[in-house]
């Protein structure tokens, strides 16, 4: 490719108003970039503290009687949301404030003005990343906490009971005094004579 | 040695465009393929200093804007058909009497550039 240069147009006051302006457009561009890229920081920073206080709030204790898959998928969903937002913090960070590393001092004017344009442009790049990242980080905590939520939960805490038999019974302690307990089993109530029951104990669901 | 300096004079001569374009050194950059820059050096045609102009092809002014997106979007357009006038105004460092806090001596000339030719 080649680059051809004539003579242009006579000047004209407008053109030259505008020369003028142009001037002073380049100078001022990582500057503007970099503060767009401080407030979005900020307002990341806020998104995702909101959803560390929600975690907080509900706690490990709402993933009790999860199936398994379920919690597997929350702690992924968990962990993936923690990356992101920690990714789009950096981005955010790097747009804002650049990163400073060791490099070859430019030559020429005209290398010194293409790492400006350089610079400039990964600055939007990582501004854009970083908003993506931080939205996306939101979307997938929610779905998490949506999970622990609305979950699928295998079944109700409940008693199991081993009868001198050899029989167990396993369902809702109703209640119990000194002549036995009663324990309901698929929503019909049971009455065990105390000399019957053989042992007990609580189990996370019954079959 | 100020006074053997020509005085500062914002004007522009047609003659000017023409000498400069035969002393003007031109780049695009980053590349010719997808410029963003087009920076002008060379001496001034009035008062001979060298002087560097940058022209801005694509600017970031509102990263987010959806405005703003369309109009990089023209601008990458027009940086793509690989024309432009680019006029070009002193700013040499010499100093110029009567050009207090300005630099340069005033002088504008417009260049026609042209790439992918």
């Amino acid at each position: 490719m080649a680059v051809r240069v004539t003579a242009g147009a006579p000047s004209t006051p407008a053109s030259r108003s505008r020369a003028d302006a142009s001037r002073g457009l380049l100078a001022g561009e990582l500057a503007r970039v970099r503060a767009q890229a401080e407030n979005w920081r900020n307002g990341l920073a806020a998104l995702l503290g909101l959803l560390t206080a929600v975690g907080i709030v509900k706690g490990p204790d709402t993933l009790q009687g999860l199936s398994g898959g379920a919690r597997g998928a929350v702690g992924l969903l968990l962990l993936g949301g923690l990356l992101l937002a920690a990714g789009g913090a950096f981005f955010a960070m790097r747009a804002a404030f650049g990163l400073p590393r060791r490099r070859v001092a430019d030559a020429s004017l005209e290398e010194l003005l293409t790492r400006e344009r350089l610079t400039v442009r990964r600055a939007v790049r990582d501004l854009r990343r970083a908003i993506a990242a931080g939205f996306l980080a939101l979307a997938v905590v929610t779905a998490g906490i949506g999970l622990t939520w609305y979950g699928p939960r295998p079944g109700e805490p409940g008693v199991q009971i081993v009868l001198t038999d050899g029989s167990a019974l396993c369902g809702t302690l109703v209640g119990m005094d000194a002549k036995g307990l009663r324990i309901r089993v698929k929503e019909v109530e049971r009455r065990v004579p105390s000399g019957r029951v053989g042992s007990a104990k609580s189990v996370p669901s019954c079959p | 040695m100020t006074d053997q300096q020509p005085l500062y004079r914002a004007e522009s001569d047609p003659d000017w465009n023409t000498v400069a374009a035969g002393t003007a050194r031109v780049t695009l950059h980053p590349d010719e393929s997808a410029p963003e820059v087009i920076v002008v050096s060379g001496p001034c045609p009035r008062c001979h200093h060298e002087t560097v102009h940058a022209e801005p092809l694509i600017t970031y002014a509102n990263a987010l804007d959806g405005s703003g997106l369309l109009a990089r979007l023209l601008l990458r357009r027009a940086a793509a058909t690989g024309s432009r006038d680019v006029e070009v105004i002193c700013a040499c460092t010499a100093t110029h009497p009567e050009a207090g806090e300005r630099s340069g001596c005033g002088a504008s000339w417009v260049l026609h550039v042209e790439w992918g030719v």
